[in-house]
């Protein structure tokens, strides 16, 4: 399967959905990294993931690191309840950038 | 009887003297005097001299006092002059010069014989001697004109003579075309002989036919004739055991003499025999005695009671026999099994912490187990196999049994029950059996155990940590040395249980035919471990209900658990070690936290612990290989989810798993960390058979992660 991308205020926008768990995170890390190395600067959408797992927190780290090397912008938008939980668990809720909406980064 | 006249002539028949001819003829005149039959008879010197011998013989009783025929004749009258032509006709109608080869000697032995059979008869059924005497000389008659006619057949007589008289009628039947009845029908009437002769003689093997004569004499000389062709063929026929039985049967049926008058005939007729051959002036070989020919007929009986036919009836018989006494046996033994069964425990109420099964290889058991609370509340229990199976084991099972129950409810002291029962065994045990067993004492309220094992195998004691301890036997079975001293072992069972078994479980084949040995059996309780302890006992005892193979030994397993000890089971799910599996495997968990009442953050927590360790397991044990399997088991206990999952990868180096310091940021070592954060408590199994992993994650239900009541 594919994510969808959009392109929004300067961003490209990608939507993680649903489960992101063992079997769909190597989509997610692998759009993730190519998006990166494309020279995009990324959010990733989590507002309709319902259930993400260790290896789909890694990913998000893998592009975050990514990012600070190639020197572009990365960050998480719409994060649901359910992703919250698990980054929190991780203690990475303070380590991403976390926006509420695309809107608040324009503003 | 056409062809008898068509193949045997009249001119064929030989003719008596001319003197003898005319006295015959006479005699069937009733107006003749004794003058002129004299006169008759003088006309031949030769005929008279033999009618004086004949009757001065001792057979025909006038003892040598008879100088003249006239005198004879007045003396014994027309009928027994006839009688005595008659004989000497018969005795000299056939030249034995004109059948050379022809045993003439053994001729006139059977024709004597039953000539004598038949005065024999006669004289004990009342009739009259002389006629039935001649008419039984002269009945066969015809066969021997028959073989005087067709010389060549003159060696069949040997035939003949060791043949039944039916036998004897339808050889005749064959070899002449015509029977010796028919051509000594002929020569009586050729031969002037009263009718009521002619009749019987022509008619002795069909004596029915004469059922309409009028003349009763006739029907008794066929019935006469009839008999003693029988008698006769007793003394030279073969198969003389079913001879004699008709020969009894006849004079019965006909005379109504019973077996043993017919037997003291039979004993007078070899000596008749030989005065009726001297009166006659014939010379027979010596005659022997009935017993001999009884004896004979015994020999035969006896080799004919094991023939094919007595064999199979005894066989038969003998089938019968066993059937029954199986069925006898069957009952007996169904009866002892009863007894048995009523010797092991009844199934407790659901909560009582001891029980077991038994389940025989045969229809008798060797083994048994009991229990039974004593009035302190404590619980005695035992288990024990006799050595060797059947009736014998089961007789001392139950004795041991028995002893246990009724000396436990008086000795409460473990260690002196045990030297009391072995004492009670050794004074009384046979041919070297022995018992071996395991006894022990439970006190439900402080957990206490004490176990003596003598000789049984180690009894398990699973701890509540999932640790496997034995207590192997540290005595010799009971029944072996009579001073033994039996040291118990005490410990608590705390919140573990003990399982105990006879080995005909470690002894017993698994399904794969193999013997399931000590390693099996553990390997079973390990695969069980998390689950009730009936639960494991019920899968250890279905392993042989699965076997294909016949049972090998007597199966018993029986449990002493805590008795607070309640787990219930909320999922066993099983699925392939794939990625794409993790999500329905989330499924079921997520179903069972929900039933369980369990918050929704908690549920997704206890989720994404679960899963971690699924994933740890799909990449790290399976190395992504699919075809693993993985089993998720969900038990309640104590307020008090226990998560299991159990692989059958290699073992993983459990040093590597741990968690990582998580201000190092980077993508992986994660799920440790989830797992531990979750869960209160994560732990592997020390000890996993088959190579596999078996992880245990628990966590309390406290407030925080239930729903108030009401709540959803």
């Amino acid at each position: 399967m594919q994510y969808n991308t959009s392109d929004n205020a300067g961003y490209k926008v990608l939507e993680l959905n649903g489960e992101v768990d063992l079997h769909y995170s190597p989509q997610a890390r692998k759009q993730i990294l190519a998006l990166l190395k494309e020279g995009y600067d990324l959010l990733v959408d989590l507002s309709a993931v319902e259930y993400i797992d260790s290896s789909g927190v890694a990913s998000l780290v893998e592009g975050y690191q990514l990012s600070k090397n190639v020197n572009l912008k990365f960050g998480l938008v719409g994060v649901s309840d359910a992703a919250m939980q698990v980054l929190q668990l991780a203690r990475l809720d303070k380590v991403f950038p976390i926006h509420n909406s695309i809107d608040d980064i324009v503003k | 009887m056409t062809d008898a006249l068509d193949s045997i002539k009249p001119s064929d028949l030989p003719a008596p003297p001319q003197a003898a001819i005319q006295i015959l003829r006479a005699c069937a005149n009733p107006e003749i005097n004794n003058q002129e039959l004299a006169k008759l008879a003088a006309t031949d010197p030769v005929l008279s001299a033999e009618l004086l011998r004949i009757v001065n013989s001792p057979y025909f009783g006038m003892g040598g006092e008879v100088s003249n025929i006239i005198r004879a004749i007045n003396i014994l009258g027309h009928k027994a002059l006839r009688n005595m032509v008659l004989c000497i006709s018969v005795r000299d109608a056939i030249d034995p010069k004109n059948l050379p080869g022809f045993d003439v000697t053994g001729f006139w032995e059977d024709t004597l014989r039953r000539a004598a059979a038949g005065k024999l008869i006669a004289e004990q059924a009342g009739f009259d001697a002389d006629e039935c005497f001649t008419a039984c000389l002269l009945q066969d008659f015809g066969l021997l004109v028959m073989f005087h006619v067709l010389r060549e057949r003159k060696a069949d007589w040997l035939e003949f003579i060791q043949s039944d008289p039916d036998k004897r009628y339808q050889l005749e039947e064959k070899i002449f075309d015509t029977t010796h009845d028919q051509v000594s029908l002929m020569l009586a009437k050729k031969w002037s002989l009263p009718e009521n002769f002619s009749e019987a003689i022509g008619a002795h093997h069909h004596c029915q036919q004469l059922a309409a004569v009028e003349n009763p004499v006739t029907l008794t000389l066929c019935h006469v004739m009839h008999c003693a062709d029988w008698l006769a063929a007793l003394f030279s026929a073969s198969g003389k055991t079913a001879i004699l039985r008709v020969v009894y049967s006849k004079l019965e049926s006909l005379f109504n003499m019973s077996e043993q008058q017919g037997l003291e005939l039979l004993n007078q007729l070899p000596a008749q025999v030989e005065d009726a051959a001297n009166a006659l002036g014939l010379h027979l070989h010596e005659q022997s005695d009935f017993e001999q020919v009884l004896r004979e007929a015994n020999v035969r009986l006896a080799e004919e009671n094991t023939s094919y036919q007595e064999l199979t009836w005894q066989l038969e018989k003998a089938l019968q026999e066993r059937d029954q006494l199986a069925k006898a046996l069957a009952l007996e033994l169904e009866m002892a099994a009863e007894i048995q069964r009523s010797l092991l425990p009844d199934e407790k109420q659901a909560c009582f912490p001891v029980y077991g099964v038994n389940i025989p290889a045969q229809e008798l058991s060797g083994d048994f187990f009991d229990y039974f609370m004593l009035e302190d509340g404590s619980i005695y229990f035992n288990l024990g196999d006799v050595s060797g199976k059947g009736v014998t084991a089961s007789l001392l099972m139950a004795k041991t049994s028995s002893l246990f129950h009724c000396l436990g409810k008086r000795e409460h002291d473990l260690s002196r029950l045990m030297e009391q029962i072995n004492a009670e065994i050794c004074e009384t045990t046979v041919r070297g059996m022995f018992v071996t067993m395991v006894a022990g004492k439970y006190n439900p309220r402080s957990g206490q155990v004490q176990i003596v094992n003598a000789g049984n195998p180690p009894v398990l004691f699973l701890q509540e940590d999932g640790k496997i301890k034995k207590i192997d036997a540290v005595t010799a079975p009971l029944g072996i040395v009579p001073d033994s001293a039996f040291p118990v072992v005490e410990f608590n069972l705390g919140k573990g249980h003990l399982l105990m078994y006879s080995d005909g479980v470690t002894e017993g084949y698994a399904a794969d035919g193999n013997e399931l040995g000590m390693h099996g059996l553990v390997k079973v309780i390990k695969q069980q471990l998390g689950n009730t302890p009936r639960e494991q006992l019920n899968a250890i005892v279905d392993i042989f209900r699965h076997t294909e193979t016949r049972q090998r030994d007597d199966i018993t397993v029986m449990v002493v658990e805590h008795s607070g000890q309640v787990v219930e089971h909320l999922l066993k799910y099983e699925f392939t070690a794939e990625p794409a599996e993790l999500q329905l495997m989330r499924q079921q968990v997520r179903q069972v936290l929900i039933g369980k009442n369990c918050k929704k953050a908690c549920v997704d927590r206890l989720i994404l612990a679960v899963n971690e360790a699924a994933m740890n397991i799909i990449q790290h044990a399976y190395n992504f290989d699919s075809s693993g399997n993985i089993w998720i088991e969900i038990m309640h206990k104590d307020n008090e989810l226990q998560f299991k999952l159990t692989d059958f990868a290699c073992a993983i180096d459990r040093s590597c798993v741990k968690s990582r310091d998580l201000n190092d940021i980077r993508p992986g070592g994660l799920g440790v960390h989830f797992i531990n954060e979750i869960m209160d408590d994560v732990k592997f199994l020390d000890e996993c058979e088959n190579a596999g992993n078996i992880l245990i994650m628990r966590k309390k239900l406290d407030a925080s992660c239930l729903n108030k009541q009401g709540d959803q």
